[in-house]
């Protein structure tokens, strides 16, 4: 039996003949999938990535052990551990800056928000060593001139270079404080990108500074090489921070096409444009969106696709949480869109296992509405949970069966409130209804309460932390 | 998913050009080319940088006199 769907993004798979009795245990060939980009994406891996930050930083380590001096002189101590701490905290903003370049293999392998989160993590070492840095410099200099701190710190600061660097430090403090949690939940988005788009100039007042260290300075390869990365870095920022975006605007013209109610406070959005299949975009990842309307031209937010890219239209669910958001309701058909990615890991290459369950919380179901439509599989491979409060909550409800019954995959909904007596994201509740639980890969996507209530049940059910796959931006 | 080891072998009794010396893919031809014009602008970038850039600072307790930072700005300084 076929299914009509209801939403136009949502096309019927061949239908599959029914089961004869006289061959319950016959091998059913699986329905076929979209078809998938005809070269993979490259993808670096987490691992690698995580290597690779290691090994420069052993880099700048042998650097400076290479070129330092032993000596027991309290001045030579004190320069030795700025020097130190000085090329770490170089190196670091470089990492912070590249992490944050939205490279493609990077993004795709490692995941937006694996990278933000280490981009957070980072931003903490960096301020320490900057700190450290500055504190040892103006201790060996006092010591080595003979001189109060005070002197000390006004003869450092008459160096130009010097000077420069004490006022990038400056920007990356306040960089740092504004992104604290407590901070940050009480500005406005826009004025916290203001502030971060600061790091940009406290990199470049930085690198002048470092370029008249003794570890750097010393030669001309490791002046040229050090020039080379940073040089590499700026390069990557304006290629896929700027020149990506333009062009991708300028060829694919993307424009709004049509708004539709699909529950209370939820809408989808259908963007249509030219050769959006040239985007690669895969089920289960997401683009930065940009609408050039008054009151939402200012600000890219990222929203997954919720169905997959069919007929050069992308659609996006948004449930209204902010003023952003319920502005998204009043677009009109024909609102330029400028979207930037794709981005996000949340896709079918993170799969190890044939079966897979997909437990989503609320709005979350949209990149998993995405995955449970595509992902290759069999009858009985697919499981999808969808967690929400009650019925009315419950957007693509539609689609969803019918996917479900095309493709013979098992979906349940989870109703009931957050804080009621029976929790069905329980562990035992999870394997009545998914017996072979720890058999199963496990995509996850939900509001950061339900994923971490959700990841810790997962793994007393047995699910190895490497089979759970979620995206999480709420610790970044 | 893993892809099967075998995955890129050419099968028995199929042309050659399937093989290694295959040529590549529009898609993989553009990817080496940016990678080229990117590695190349970053070269050009931090040649112009080295030549460019030459901050003074104060002499360095920890080197042997007269190799810390850059020549002109330390002896402009000391």
């Amino acid at each position: 039996m076929t299914t009509e769907a209801s939403h136009p993004l949502y096309v019927p798979l061949a239908p599959l003949a029914a089961p004869r009795a006289e061959e319950p245990r016959r091998r059913r060939r699986p329905p076929v999938p979209p078809a998938a980009p005809p070269v993979p994406a490259l993808r670096l891996a987490p691992g690698r990535l995580r290597t690779g930050i290691a090994a420069g930083a052993g880099g700048v380590g042998l650097l400076w052990g290479l070129q330092a001096r032993p000596s027991a002189r309290l001045d030579v101590l004190f320069a030795s551990g700025a020097h130190l701490t000085g090329l770490l905290a170089g190196y670091g903003v470089l990492v912070l800056l590249l992490l944050m370049a939205r490279v493609p293999a990077v993004e795709h392998g490692v995941g937006a928000d694996r990278l933000a989160r280490r981009h957070a993590l980072g931003g903490r070492y960096v301020l320490g060593l900057i700190a450290a840095h500055g504190v040892l410099a103006l201790c060996g200099h006092a010591v080595h001139t003979h001189a109060d701190l005070f002197t000390a710190a006004g003869d450092l600061l008459s160096y130009g270079a010097i000077a420069a660097a004490t006022a990038g430090t400056a920007l990356l403090v306040a960089v740092g404080i504004t992104s604290a949690r407590s901070v940050r939940r009480r500005l406005r988005h826009e004025t916290w990108r203001a502030v971060h788009l600061g790091a940009l100039l406290a990199a470049a007042l930085g690198f002048v500074h470092q370029l008249a260290g003794p570890d750097i300075a010393g030669g001309l390869l490791t002046r040229w090489l050090w020039s080379l990365a940073h040089a590499l870095v700026a390069v990557l920022l304006v290629w896929y921070r700027i020149v990506v975006p333009v062009r991708a605007a300028l060829r694919h013209d993307l424009r709004v096409a049509e708004v539709r109610d699909e529950g209370p406070g939820v809408v989808s959005v259908l963007i249509r444009g030219r050769g959006v299949d040239h985007l690669r975009a895969e089920p289960g990842q997401f683009f930065r969106w940009r609408f050039l309307r008054r009151g939402l031209w200012a600000t890219a937010l990222p929203f997954s696709l919720s169905a997959p890219v069919r007929d050069d239209t992308l659609r996006i669910t948004v449930k209204a949480l902010g003023d952003h958001t319920r502005r998204v309701r009043r677009l009109r058909p024909g609102t330029r869109v400028l979207a930037t990615g794709p981005f996000g890991a949340l896709t079918a290459h993170r799969r190890t296992r044939r079966k897979v369950l997909l437990l989503a919380g609320g709005v979350g179901i949209t990149p998993l509405r995405a995955l449970f439509e595509t992902l290759p599989g069999g009858p009985g491979d697919v499981t999808l949970l969808y967690r929400a409060p009650d019925a009315a909550s419950v957007v693509l409800r539609e689609e969803l069966e019918a996917i479900a019954r095309e493709r013979r995959a098992a979906l349940h909904f989870l109703l009931g409130p957050s804080d009621g007596s029976f929790d069905p994201l329980a562990p035992r509740a999870l394997r009545n209804l998914v017996p072979d639980l720890a058999a199963h890969d496990v995509y996850l996507c939900g509001p950061p309460a339900m994923a971490r209530a959700a990841t810790a049940s997962l793994r007393r059910a047995g699910v190895p932390a490497a089979r759970i796959h979620s995206e999480d931006f709420d610790r970044a | 998913m893993r892809r099967p080891a075998n995955a890129t072998r050419t099968p028995a009794g199929a042309p050659a050009t399937a093989g290694h010396g295959a040529p590549a893919s529009p898609v993989a031809r553009a990817r080496r080319l940016l990678a080229a014009g990117l590695l190349g602008t970053g070269a050009l970038a931090a040649t112009l940088l080295t030549a460019t850039v030459t901050p003074a600072a104060p002499p360095a307790p920890d080197r042997p006199p007269g190799t810390a930072s850059s020549d002109v700005a330390q002896l402009s300084r000391d």
